[in-house]
């Protein structure tokens, strides 16, 4: 038998928090991987207004240009520009992924949960995609407990065969995971890669896109939110996913 | 690695250290043995190359021969003729880190002369992980200290109340359900004076503890000290309840957290001398010491603190105020009867003789006995650290109080991990030691 231990008590400061709403922290996600985007967007807008200039050929073939002028200028008239010679690309998926954690002082255990992921970007050539990409896994365990895995990345995608729709897809960020039961929580963030594999397919006017990706993090602190004490300071967070996006291409 | 202690140092400047060699005369020979045997064979290069290195450096039988002998060593004495000779016994020795020698842990019978000993001293440390870190462990090292120290108090305990308890690879899942993400892994090395034969522990509550962890957390510890166990004087009852005992041997004992629980005549009589169609509770006969121990530095600051409960399962007393040296025997209620109430159960098989129509139980000493206290477990519960920053040497008195960089008189050398783990969850209740019990061939009461 075990009985409970004569510790002294401990004020608790922190108040108990909700549970954090997967919508929530997906809006989150996306805003940064928005803002990402466009950051990026305004400086390849930059980059292409400069090739654009008469001494130089276009170096894709686009829809339409618009002449610049200075009344048409910053980020928004640059993600015009980027669209309008390049075409944007958007993609918002879900599906199932398995996460979990793994350091030396971890559970082993990995659970299985939903996902969601939503990425923005643009065509750079016929078969390259630059672009921002913000992913999201909540798995509620019971009792309570939430684990939550949220990342923003940099992505490439290629398109490495003419006659077939698949691409390979890498991506450089940043990843969390967060383990919460509402009175303490356990969270890591660091440096992130992820590798991802996937098909468009046209259907009904729609282009669905299934896709595998792995993601997986360098290791960082995993701290206690109560106490700010780290655990360790080499976690590293593994997440594989399958999910099946609905895409844009324009 | 370890070093050769230098035990002519250590003595001078009255440092203790954890990472010194010690070995017992007969774990030596032992280490000699085998260095002889594979050296042997394998030739001068690979005894060059590292021959015995899994074990702390020996420190020769010479040298705890001539070294001066501390409080704790030679006072365990036969008790029967069939038992090991008290020569025998105290070649089981080892250096403590003041360079006196010390008791250590020996097995219940000598492998040598096939003798016993008649008691045990829990797990052989050297299967421990810790082992390679921490040596032998000088039985008595702390209450040495506590002579040197200057408080005005002294405290020496018998022999046989030293009982080690280890575990590699203890897995610890922080409390709440957020702690469910961890896993921590823990190796543990423990000792506490626990004796359980006598009614020492009815009044007294500083008992030695030594107390080695290291976890996969970067927790690590490892500490010696003087355990204050509740309060001076007075134990609470395994049926609730404090009661009054005597006074305390130092009278002015610290106060302690935590408590001692053990059993007290009111309760098991009526537990275990029961009516007939019914089952004495021999569970019952359990003792739980419930420690709480802090490190503090001179300024106040805690900087570690450890709760281990040790618990110690069919003990060979209680205390009963009416008997003489107000210790009861468990064995004695074999032979008890109330009315038409009486012990019941397998516990007793075996125990009892009717002489002259009287039922006679066999003496509390006999190894016949199961109400001998070698059925323990230790829980291991919260291990937190309050060191970032700072060294992980610290030297306290041998309470772990006034905790300072640098070694004073009466201290004992510290070691804590230069980390924060209060990870704003609880640890409690990983067991150690269930299931095992080291009672074997001879081992009987007092042990």
């Amino acid at each position: 038998m075990t009985a409970a231990a004569p510790t002294v008590a401990r004020p608790r400061t922190r108040v108990r928090r909700e549970a954090p709403s997967l919508v929530l922290a997906c809006a989150q996600s996306l805003l940064i991987a928005l803002c990402a985007a466009l950051a990026m967007l305004g400086v390849m807008a930059r980059a292409l207004h400069a090739q654009s200039s008469p001494s130089q050929a276009p170096a894709i073939q686009g829809p339409r240009t618009t002449p610049s002028t200075k009344a048409d200028s910053g980020i928004g008239a640059a993600l015009r520009r980027s669209a309008d010679r390049h075409g944007l690309w958007g993609s918002v998926g879900v599906g199932r992924a398995r996460a979990g954690l793994d350091c030396d002082a971890c559970s082993t255990a990995t659970s299985g949960a939903y996902a969601v992921h939503g990425t923005i970007g643009v065509r750079i050539t016929p078969r390259f995609l630059a672009g921002a990409e913000t992913f999201a896994w909540l798995d509620v365990i019971g009792g309570g407990v939430d684990r939550i895995v949220r990342g923003t990345h940099l992505i490439g995608r290629s398109y490495p065969f003419s006659h077939a729709p698949v691409f390979l897809q890498g991506g450089v960020g940043v990843a969390s995971f967060e383990v919460n039961d509402g009175d303490v929580a356990f969270l890591t963030r660091s440096a992130s890669l992820s590798l991802a594999a996937g098909v468009d397919w046209h259907v009904a006017g729609m282009t669905v896109t299934p896709t595998i990706a792995a993601v997986t993090t360098t290791g960082g602190k995993l701290t206690s939110d109560r106490t700010g004490n780290a655990v360790t300071d080499n976690a590293r967070l593994g997440l594989l996913r399958t999910s099946v996006a609905l895409s844009w291409f324009r | 690695m370890h070093t050769h202690h230098d035990a002519a140092d250590a003595a001078t400047t009255d440092v203790p250290t954890y990472d010194r060699s010690a070995l017992t005369l007969r774990a030596w020979r032992r280490t000699m043995t085998r260095m002889t045997m594979v050296c042997g064979v394998s030739g001068a290069l690979l005894f060059a190359a590292g021959c015995g290195s899994e074990t702390p450096l020996a420190v020769s039988p010479e040298a705890i021969a001539a070294a001066p002998a501390a409080r704790a060593f030679g006072i365990w004495t036969p008790t029967s003729t069939e038992l090991c000779s008290a020569e025998v016994h105290n070649r089981y020795a080892t250096l403590g880190p003041d360079g006196k020698k010390y008791p250590t842990w020996h097995p219940p019978t000598d492998p040598v002369s096939g003798c016993s000993f008649g008691h045990e001293h829990g797990r052989d440390p050297h299967g421990s992980r810790l082992y390679r870190t921490v040596g032998d462990l000088p039985f008595g090292y702390a209450n040495e200290r506590l002579d040197a120290a200057n408080l005005g108090m002294a405290r020496h305990e018998d022999h046989v109340g030293h009982k080690i308890e280890w575990e590699n690879d203890l897995k610890i899942r922080p409390g709440g359900n957020a702690g469910a993400a961890l896993e921590v892994s823990c190796d543990v090395l423990v000792k506490l004076h626990q004796g359980t034969h006598s009614k020492d522990a009815f009044t007294n509550n500083l008992h030695e503890l030594n107390y080695h962890i290291e976890c996969s957390d970067r927790t690590s510890m490892h500490v010696t000290l003087l355990s204050a166990i509740g309060r001076p004087g007075e134990f609470v009852s395994s049926c609730g309840g404090t009661i009054q005992a005597g006074t305390a041997t130092p009278a002015n004992a610290p106060h302690g957290g935590g408590h001692r629980r053990i059993p007290d005549a009111n309760c098991i009589l009526s537990r275990i001398l029961v009516g007939a169609g019914q089952q004495s509770d021999f569970g019952s006969l359990h003792e739980s010491w419930e420690t709480h121990n802090e490190i503090r530095r001179a300024d106040g600051h805690r900087l570690a603190s450890f709760n281990p409960y040790f618990q110690v399962f069919r003990p060979s007393r209680f205390f009963d105020a009416a008997a003489p040296g107000v210790v009861g025997r468990p064995v004695a209620l074999c032979a008890m009867t109330i009315g038409d109430r009486r012990a019941r159960g397998n516990e007793c098989a075996g125990l009892t003789t009717t002489v002259d129509g009287s039922l006679l139980s066999v003496p509390f000493d006999d190894p016949r006995s199961g109400f001998n206290g070698a059925r323990r477990q230790v829980d291991i519960n919260d291990n937190v650290i309050a060191n970032a920053g700072g060294p992980t040497v610290w030297y306290t008195d041998p309470f772990g109080q006034n905790g300072r960089p640098e070694p004073f008189p009466g201290s004992i050398r510290q070691m804590i991990a230069a980390i924060n783990n209060d990870y704003g969850v609880g640890v409690n209740g990983p067991v150690i030691g269930a299931g095992r019990s080291y009672g074997g061939v001879g081992v009987r009461a007092p042990n």
